[in-house]
């Protein structure tokens, strides 16, 4: 089950993952890799742990009190838990994206400044340049670039999420990890979203958790199945997108499969 | 339903209220016709002279309950910052118990505190600044700030748990701190309930009777020279509540503008509770 992914750079790997919740195992026996310039999908059913996964990738567990995690996370080869590593700083290169759009109370311009300018000091003519880059990049420019002083809360839940996307690029993360992020959204959104990762995947190294099988065939280049066996999640299956959609042979996947597809 | 119920309430609460207040104008109405606006800015009050000017009382009452806040508002703050921030979900909620504990309890007792621990503490800690005696203002205040310091705990815990973990949560993934976490995003989401909570505390403090009867030495006329100078702090002073809850109210019953004067009091007192509450309680529900 573990495939070498020669001629590319890992970015992001886990070996032997394990998260235990007080006594309970959520997550056992996970090692995945992500490569340079890839999206890799992590698909399975509503409580195997796919969240939780996410969330151990940037340490954002440790938020959970209870939580345990043990196992190896490497980003660029060296490890997450390094006693020497900022817990902060790995936290801006891995940026997170969430399922409902988490904007700020502020206006859109502090929205995507948020995280960045806490990372340098940016002249206002940098802040300028550097909101105006970010929201293009997004696609929000030519929406917002009248009313970039008005609370970002007045935007639609859509443009909300791609200001998210851009407040997170703001800090130039290696990783991007994306939980659930479109099935808040209406189509037009989803597949603006859907367009960005696709043109972002060059320069970042996606991790995309989605229910959205359409959306899991067209995007990922990997997958990693987690689903729950013997009352735990575990990767079942992984590989080649294409590949493992068209040739399910895990039985927990193929039932996945069977009840989304009936849905 | 509940909406036209709701406004009903208020309806009545505010009627109440206002029922009261007239019912304290009309009963102080000898004392504005004969004092006019001397009655509140006027610097002497001697009723055997019939001198009635409240502005001592106003400045004890302000001046008391400014020492409580400055006091108990950093510390409850920080407090609840501790407490809803940094301490885990369990150890917070037990810990809540003896903070709604503390603030049941009776204010006498901690008058009673306040004489038998407290007076002596300020007479001895500021004795180069030569008080008379362990009765002061900031006796008063300092007594208050310990009176309505659970209460502010408990509601500025409960503005800042109000915030949503989704928006610690979306901050921390941007890699901000703890602190820079609480600093930028929890405080000024929480801005609002903080203040009420202060306004709350401040009504609570401006009315507070028995408590600091009992430790502020009730000296008329004490008002600083020049209005910012600290110095009357140290000393014996008069608020709003301790004239009104000493014996002169007995001794003014028979004398209708005595009467009149007292009953003014109770004017004075009820608008700046009613407003700091209101305001408070404004804010909480938009807050909510
Ligand atoms: N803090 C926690 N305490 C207890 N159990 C938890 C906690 N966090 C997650 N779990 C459990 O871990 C399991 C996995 O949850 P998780 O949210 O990661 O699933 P998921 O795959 O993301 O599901 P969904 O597709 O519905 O989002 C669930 O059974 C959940 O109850
Ligand atoms: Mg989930």
């Amino acid at each position: 089950m573990f495939e070498n992914i020669p001629c590319k750079n890992i970015v992001l790997e886990t070996l032997n993952l394990e998260v235990q919740v007080r006594e309970r195992t959520i997550l056992q026996n996970i090692s995945l890799q992500v490569a340079s310039g890839e999206i890799l999908g992590i698909i399975g059913p509503s409580g195997a742990g796919k969240s939780t996964l996410l969330r151990c990738f940037n340490r954002l567990s440790e938020l959970t009190p209870g939580l345990r995690v043990r196992g190896e996370v490497r980003l660029m080869g060296s490890s997450i838990y390094a006693p020497e590593l900022d817990v902060n700083v790995l936290r801006a290169r891995v940026g997170m994206l969430f399922q409902e759009p988490v904007v700020f109370p502020v206006d859109i311009r502090e929205n995507v400044l948020f995280g960045a300018r806490r990372l340098r000091k940016l002249s206002k003519g940098e802040q300028d340049e550097l909101v105006e880059s970010k929201l293009r990049e997004v696609a929000l420019w030519e929406e917002v670039r009248d009313r970039l002083k008005q609370p970002a809360a007045k935007l639609s839940v859509g443009q909300q999420q791609r200001l998210c996307l851009a407040r997170t690029l703001a800090v130039r993360p290696e990783v991007l990890l994306m939980d659930e992020p479109t099935s808040a959204l209406d189509p037009r959104s989803t597949s603006a979203i859907e367009e960005l990762l696709l043109e972002m995947k060059s320069r970042h190294s996606i991790v995309l958790v989605t229910h959205n099988l359409r959306q899991a065939r067209q995007i990922f280049d990997r997958v990693a199945v987690v689903c729950l066996r013997n009352g735990v999640g575990q990767i079942v299956e992984q590989g080649e997108s294409a590949a493992v959609f068209n040739a399910p042979s895990a039985p927990e996947f193929r039932d996945y499969l069977g009840q989304a597809s009936g849905m | 339903m509940t909406r036209v119920l709701s406004w009903l309430l208020s309806a009545l609460a505010i009627g109440a209220f206002g029922f009261l207040l007239c019912v304290f104008l009309f009963q102080s109405g000898p004392v504005w016709q004969s004092e006019g606006t001397r009655y509140i800015t006027g610097v002497s009050w001697f009723y055997r002279q019939d001198v009635f000017g409240a502005l001592s009382l106003i400045y004890g009452s302000l001046a008391v309950t400014a020492v409580a806040l400055l006091l108990a508002g950093p510390l409850g703050l920080g407090a609840a910052v501790f407490l809803s921030e940094y301490l885990p979900q369990k150890a917070r909620l037990v810990l809540k118990i003896p903070l709604e504990l503390l603030a049941g309890i009776p204010s006498v007792v901690f008058g009673l505190l306040g004489i038998a621990l407290l007076r002596d503490w300020v007479y001895r800690t500021f004795a180069k600044f030569d008080p008379l005696s362990g009765d002061t203002l900031l006796t008063a205040g300092i007594l208050l700030a310990v009176m309505i310091l659970p209460t502010m705990v408990s509601l500025c815990d409960d503005a800042l748990r109000s915030v949503s973990g989704a928006q610690r949560q979306a901050a921390r993934a941007l890699g901000l701190t703890r602190a820079e976490t609480i600093w930028n995003i929890v405080l000024p989401q929480a801005s609002r309930g903080i203040a009420s909570a202060f306004l709350l505390s401040v009504g609570r403090a401006l009315g507070e009777t028995v408590a600091v009867f009992l430790v502020i030495g009730r000296q008329d006329n004490n008002l600083p020279h020049p209005w910012y100078s600290p110095a009357p702090l140290l000393e014996a002073g008069q608020t709003l509540t301790t004239k009104l809850g000493g014996a002169e109210t007995n001794i003014a019953f028979g004398d209708p503008l005595h009467w009149a004067a007292i009953m003014g009091l109770g004017v004075l007192l009820l608008v700046l509770t009613a407003g700091a509450t209101c305001l408070g309680t404004l804010g909480r529900r938009r807050h909510a």
